[in-house]
């Protein structure tokens, strides 16, 4: 097994690090093209590296294991992130990419920044991106650590190859690499869920006497296929609402509504996205159910552990298929790594330098680039290595912690002038995240995700908190000055 | 706000009609938390799934149209 899986792996890297040589052709030289590709990215390669970046190594392990052990409802969960997402780039989206190209956005944060009219909202919003999203790096570096644990390799090696592969595929022409290795990725990861599902009904379910009529039957008696117990409506809720606003909230998603060369690539970019992302959707929560099914039926043991529930099954597979599937976890934990340290390594270029000196020198912006990718690939991998609890629990939470950006980041774009609501918008950022980590705090990130105060998740309060400041604000720059 | 550039400029017809995809949007997300915790709960076969699934299939190929139709002018 560990040889298989080395072969693949090592196949995975170099095609992959061919991909992304070839993709230097596009040249890089300065900031714009090296974080958002000069805007003149095509519609297949912008739609793959969306849905790249926003499916992680979560997908296979995680939901899975979800599926497994809490029932449809995981489907609802992930179903309802990529419902708002679509309605959410159809409504905004075209002015996005409009604005970007005529203001000359390159980050999320210098975006907002700009609408705001406020230097200090952009270094903050910089601060924040770091302190949210350092942590689910780490988390991708740790899902490719124990993968490799798993397997035999060992743990360090797996955090050690995350790591250089992240560093590799950034540094090699930045957007341009990640991009193009992210549609390769995203292309591994889908064929994987498909050959994965067809294993699964065409060999295993039938090795257990188990079709549709006998699924349906057993996932029934077990309470899978209704609303389990798991999915009160306060915890779907807690699940869902930071997840609703991902596509607004998260660096790495935001820019990649600039970089579409032309109107027909962003349409692409969604519709691609919105089949990638129902397509996936649907396999991960269907493989966890029919797991389930398996045990159910006593031809797999019960799995206490919901994360192992992947691994388990594949000790079934044939090594070849099973490495070609946690090859395919290991690309959904890289091409996510990537593209949130290159969107990060952005807001502090544009936010920290470019935008605070006269003359920008493109050579001294990509070094700083370099130096930042770096240094985020360094802590991540340290807090990776390490796994201290806090931190890897605050993966959790890292979109709660960017929840505070969706009124601000709405109100911007649809009012386009509200420079004098720049004190409230800043307050506002500060009330919602200041709550979120004080919850994280208080109750540990994890119990913090799902705590409920009179009946509402934490998250809808911070989101409350954030709009009533931004309307307050609204107010008093329309009607009292 | 700005929505031009060169020649590209969101279509008149869709910010015309932007409101009633924004209020039948807000009906599709109703409608995937509220169905399923009042009708659906119970089940104990795959209607649920299914429900979850076309309700956002639908939307997909909805939104795709709309955004292929008339989203530039």
């Amino acid at each position: 097994m560990i040889t298989i899986f080395i072969t693949f792996l090592v196949i995975y890297i170099v095609v992959g690090t061919i991909i992304a040589l070839i993709s230097r052709r596009f040249g890089v030289k300065t900031s714009a093209e090296y974080f958002v590709a000069g805007y003149r990215l095509g519609g297949f390669l912008a739609s793959m590296t969306y849905a790249a970046t926003t499916y992680s190594a979560f997908m296979m392990i995680g939901l899975v294991g979800y599926a497994y052990a809490t029932g449809v409802g995981s489907l609802g969960f992930e179903l309802a992130y990529l419902l708002s997402t679509i309605i959410l780039l159809a409504i905004f989206a075209p002015r996005v990419w409009l604005m970007a190209r005529s203001r000359g956005w390159v980050s999320p944060s210098e975006m907002i920044s700009d609408l705001y009219d406020s230097r200090l909202l952009g270094m903050v919003i910089a601060v924040l991106y770091l302190i949210a999203l350092v942590p689910y790096i780490s988390a991708q570096m740790i899902g490719i650590g124990s993968i490799f644990e798993g397997i035999g390799v060992g743990y360090v090696i797996g955090v050690i190859v995350a790591a250089i592969l992240t560093f590799m595929w950034i540094a090699i022409a930045g957007i341009w690499s990640v991009a193009s290795t992210d549609a390769y990725q995203g292309l591994w990861m889908i064929l994987a869920a498909l050959t994965y599902i067809t294993w699964l009904s065409l060999y295993l379910l039938p090795a257990a006497n188990l079709d549709i009529n006998s699924i349906s039957e057993i996932l029934g008696k077990a309470g899978m296929l209704g609303i389990s117990k798991f999915w009160a409506l306060p915890t779907f809720i807690a699940f869902t609402l930071p997840w609703l606003f991902f596509a607004i909230t998260n660096p790495q998603v935001v820019q990649r509504l600039y970089m579409p060369k032309s109107e027909k690539s962003l349409k692409r970019l969604i519709q691609y996205f919105a089949i990638y992302g129902f397509m996936y959707t649907i396999i991960v929560v269907l493989v966890g159910l029919l797991a389930r099914a398996l045990s159910e039926s006593g031809f797999i043991p019960m799995i206490s552990n919901r994360d192992l529930v992947t691994p388990t099954l594949l000790l079934l597979a044939h090594p070849l298929l099973a490495s070609f599937i946690y090859v395919s976890i290991v690309a959904a934990a890289v091409s996510t790594a990537n593209s949130i340290i290159l969107s990060v390594a952005s807001s502090f270029v544009r936010d920290f330098y470019e935008r605070r000196v006269k003359t920008v020198n493109h050579k001294t912006s990509l070094l700083i680039s370099l130096c930042i990718v770096t240094s985020l690939i360094i802590i991540a991998s340290l807090v990776a290595y390490f796994r201290p609890g806090f931190i890897v629990e605050l993966s959790v939470l890292s979109s709660v912690i960017l929840l505070p950006l969706a009124p601000l980041t709405i109100t911007g774009w649809v009012l386009g002038n509200v420079r004098k609501m720049r004190i409230e918008a800043l307050m506002s950022l500060l009330a919602g995240s200041i709550m979120a980590l004080s919850a994280a705090v208080i109750y540990g990130p994890k119990k913090a995700f799902i705590t409920t105060w009179i009946g509402l998740p934490i998250s809808a309060w911070i989101l409350i908190t954030s709009t009533v400041i931004l309307l307050i604000g609204f107010i008093r720059s329309k009607y009292l000055s | 706000m700005s929505s031009r550039l060169g020649r590209s400029t969101v279509g008149k017809a869709f910010m015309k009609h932007l409101k009633y995809f924004v209020v039948s949007s807000l009906a599709m997300v109703l409608a995937h938390y509220l169905i399923p915790y009042t009708v659906l709960h119970h089940v104990r076969d795959f209607s649920l799934f299914m429900y979850w699934t076309l309700l956002v299939l639908v939307w997909i190929v909805i939104t795709s149209i709309i955004i292929e139709k008339w989203w530039f002018k």
